[in-house]
């Protein structure tokens, strides 16, 4: 969905579930396998060995997120085109009027994919793509082959009217080819998305962060995204921006413990079943396989201490005159600084940057 | 002649604090609709005719008649463009 005249609707959507607490956001992880091995990928080895629940387990997940008032479902994994019984969960996922978005590598979508896609409608269907030039992009995925059939899968997609979602990570070895895969992604009909946040690996492991833009480039990168959305204005409010649901702190420079939608309306169930605030926080609430997805999401300890430190401000980030450009993130807070009421080290990088570029 | 639809099979939707959301994949629009709009809506996938559709507002909103035929058939077509609601070919009833 592009949001540009359905803002207000999606805001009014936004603030209902954020002031009821309704779970209106929910992604699962299907499976940690996947055919690449891309040097940013957060998912550990161990993970990467977890097949996901079974098709029944699933069936009945989806039923209690929609009892508890789920009404966008993100399918994501590992690669979920390695589960063979992917089209039974989205067939699902549709008979309960769930809007559904599927991430993907594409690598996997064939012709006859991309048509038995069309004929489930998702919302839409998000691709990675880290690079315009395919030495580039298989570097990162460690496949050779997998730009080609990536991008032939956007073109399968977006010919037959599906919203795809172009996504990419600017790391240090792709951030040169940025204006380029602006081109390759428009020339594809694809919507391009970015973020220039490398996360680290779900058990705290650093090391995807050494991908991360360095200073110099992080500066390029907002003279260039501001020229791009000068350009593109009725994509500024494309959603989600990112599943987050941050929430703007325009007006004050009081940043919340707890800014984003995680445990409000946004959460994360993983290849194991366990319910989490989000990808980044990789703390388990409860396991659907032991307890209902409603219960946990009412009930969880875990879920409800988060809930209680939402708008408290953040210890340190009183009086900083970088504000306007933060872009917190909690679960990073954690992982990388120690915990979830500090300042986020990359974001403080971030915003200090934004603003003397500004 | 009294046309029949139906809600469109692809669209998801959900109601929320007594509203509904309806998100229409072929459009990638979002809409909501509440009161009297989500009432016909609720009629529409309970496979009611446009004229039936339109008793039953008369009955529950005590509007008058000429007033609601044009309101529901103005509404009608409102979702018919937006997708929301396709016509359905093969219920279409005469009244005669």
């Amino acid at each position: 969905m592009i949001v540009d005249e359905d803002t207000g609707i999606y805001n009014w959507l936004l603030a209902t579930s954020r002031g009821k607490q309704i779970p209106l956001f929910g992604m699962i992880e299907l499976t940690g396998q996947c055919n690449l091995y891309c040097r940013h990928c957060f998912v550990t080895s161990e993970e990467r060995k977890a097949p996901g629940l079974t098709t029944q387990q699933y069936i009945k997940l989806l039923e209690q997120m929609h009892k508890s008032g789920t009404f966008f479902v993100m399918l994501s994994g590992g690669e979920i085109f390695l589960r063979t019984d992917l089209y039974a969960i989205i067939e699902k996922a549709k008979e309960l009027r769930l809007s559904v978005r599927l991430f993907t590598n594409g690598t996997l979508i064939t012709r006859e994919v991309a048509h038995k896609i069309t004929t489930l409608y998702p919302e839409a269907v998000e691709i990675s793509l880290y690079g315009a030039k395919n030495n580039t992009h298989d570097w990162l995925t460690r496949v050779p082959g997998s730009f080609e059939k990536t991008v032939a899968a956007i073109e399968l997609l977006t010919e037959r009217g599906v919203l795809v979602v172009v996504k990419n990570v600017w790391m240090r070895f792709n951030w040169s080819e940025a204006d380029d895969w602006l081109t390759l992604v428009e020339k594809l009909g694809g919507v391009p998305r970015w973020s220039a946040n490398v996360v680290p690996e779900n058990n705290g492991g650093l090391s995807p962060t050494e991908l991360r833009l360095n200073d110099e480039q992080l500066m390029e990168l907002y003279d260039w995204e501001l020229a791009w959305k000068q350009k593109n204005d009725r994509f500024k409010n494309s959603y989600p921006e990112e599943t987050c649901n941050k929430i703007n702190n325009d007006g004050n420079n009081l940043e919340r413990v707890m800014g984003c939608g995680a445990t409000i309306n946004n959460y994360l169930i993983d290849f194991r079943g366990e319910v989490m605030p989000c990808p980044q926080i990789r703390l388990s609430a409860g396991n659907v396989l032991n307890a209902p997805f409603g219960h946990i999401w009412k009930n969880s300890r875990l879920f409800n201490q988060l809930r209680a430190m939402r708008d408290l401000p953040v210890s340190g980030c009183q009086g900083c005159t970088y504000w306007r450009h933060c872009n917190r993130c909690p679960g990073l807070a954690w992982i990388e600084d120690g915990g979830f009421t500090l300042p986020s080290s990359w974001a403080c990088k971030i915003a200090r940057i934004y603003s003397e570029v500004e | 002649m009294s046309t029949k639809y139906e809600i469109n099979p692809n669209c998801a939707f959900r109601h929320i604090d007594g509203e509904l959301v309806i998100l229409i994949p072929e459009k990638q629009r979002l809409h909501r609709l509440k009161d009297v709009g989500l009432r016909i809506w609720e009629l529409v996938g309970e496979g009611k005719t446009s004229e039936e559709i339109c008793e039953q507002i008369v009955a529950e909103y005590k509007v008058e008649r000429k007033e609601a035929e044009q309101d529901v058939k103005e509404f009608l077509d409102l979702l018919l463009e937006n997708c929301i609601i396709t016509p359905n070919i093969n219920r279409e009833q005469s009244n005669f």
